[in-house]
């Protein structure tokens, strides 16, 4: 059970970890699972990958943010600002590619942390970013299967 | 002989992580922690694969509405981009159903094998998306092309 007056527990997790380790507490690590050099390897190999999907995201994101800016504009100057519920979804969308350009960018950062380090937390940042990703893919999938049958 | 671990100076995580340093790859430990992670993602690529896959039923449902039922609704260009998202589908749908079948077996059986595929076939998801999205800016870029080229001509 975490002690709250505990100041490691209290902390961020890289700090947290470097003082269990510190400490010698590797309490946390499972029974002897290691990732081997092939997993290793395939996680590095990714990292080129997930950084290419991230600038997209990245460029994706900057196009929606000139589309805001452009209907915004010309609403204002022809519609008197009558489109406003489209400007509201590309800026809802907007924040999305951004999420996810923002999370793909953390899981390629950290996996270049841990080719450095090869440290335990450093694969707990990738899993967690990589979980995170997923929840915002899973979301949307799940919104869009939602929208196709009212499309339907 | 074993190096010493000193908590107050940088550059001792792989000491810190167990491998007691050297040039080979060692294993990394894999936390309790980041299995959790790994299992709770579980979750989410079972709904990405659910809606990947009503989406290419619907996709298939739609081209066989448009060909036999509505005797070619379609335009050919917009064919042409439905049948090029179906096999996009297909492919990204069997690369996750691979990802999500590696995460299952591994939270029945936490071993280094499990993991090695869960990663393996994690790190084949994230090419595949690469390559995917590079053919979708490439194949965008060709049909602008055509186009453009038709237009003139015309």
């Amino acid at each position: 059970m975490e002690n709250p007056y505990d100041e490691v527990s209290k902390s961020s997790d890289f700090e947290k970890n470097m003082g269990r380790a510190a400490l010698g507490d590797f309490s946390s690590l499972s029974d002897g699972l290691e990732a081997n050099s092939v997993a290793q390897a395939e996680l590095y190999r990714s990292k080129g990958w997930v950084r290419f999907l991230s600038v997209i995201c990245f460029i994706y994101f900057g196009v929606m943010a000139v589309a805001a800016i452009w209907v915004t504009v010309m609403s204002l100057a022809v519609a008197g600002g009558s489109a406003f519920f489209v400007v509201l979804i590309i800026i809802v969308m907007g924040f999305v590619v951004f999420r996810v350009a923002l999370v793909m960018s953390l899981i390629s950062s950290a996996l270049k942390r841990l080719e450095g380090s090869r440290s335990f937390w450093d694969l707990e940042a990738v899993m967690g970013e990589n979980l995170k990703v997923w929840r915002i893919v899973g979301i949307l999938s799940l919104l869009g299967v939602v929208l196709r049958f009212l499309k339907l | 002989m074993k190096e010493s671990f000193n908590p107050y100076e940088a550059g001792q995580s792989h000491l810190i992580a167990g491998d007691g340093g050297g040039d080979a790859i060692k294993g990394v430990p894999v936390s309790e922690k980041a299995m959790g992670k790994m299992f709770a993602t579980r979750v989410w690529v079972v709904i990405v694969l659910v809606g990947l896959v009503v989406n290419l039923g619907l996709n298939l449902y739609e081209i066989y509405v448009s060909v036999s039922v509505a005797g070619g609704y379609f335009f050919q260009e917009e064919l042409i981009g439905v049948f090029v998202s179906v096999v996009f589908g297909v492919i990204m749908t069997v690369f996750v159903a691979r990802y999500c079948k590696a995460l299952g077996r591994f939270k029945e059986r936490a071993t280094e094998e499990s993991f090695e595929r869960v990663v393996v076939t994690q790190s084949k998801v994230w090419r595949v998306f690469g390559v995917l999205l590079l053919s979708c800016i490439v194949f965008i870029l060709m049909m602008m092309m055509v186009g453009l080229i038709l237009a003139f001509r015309v």
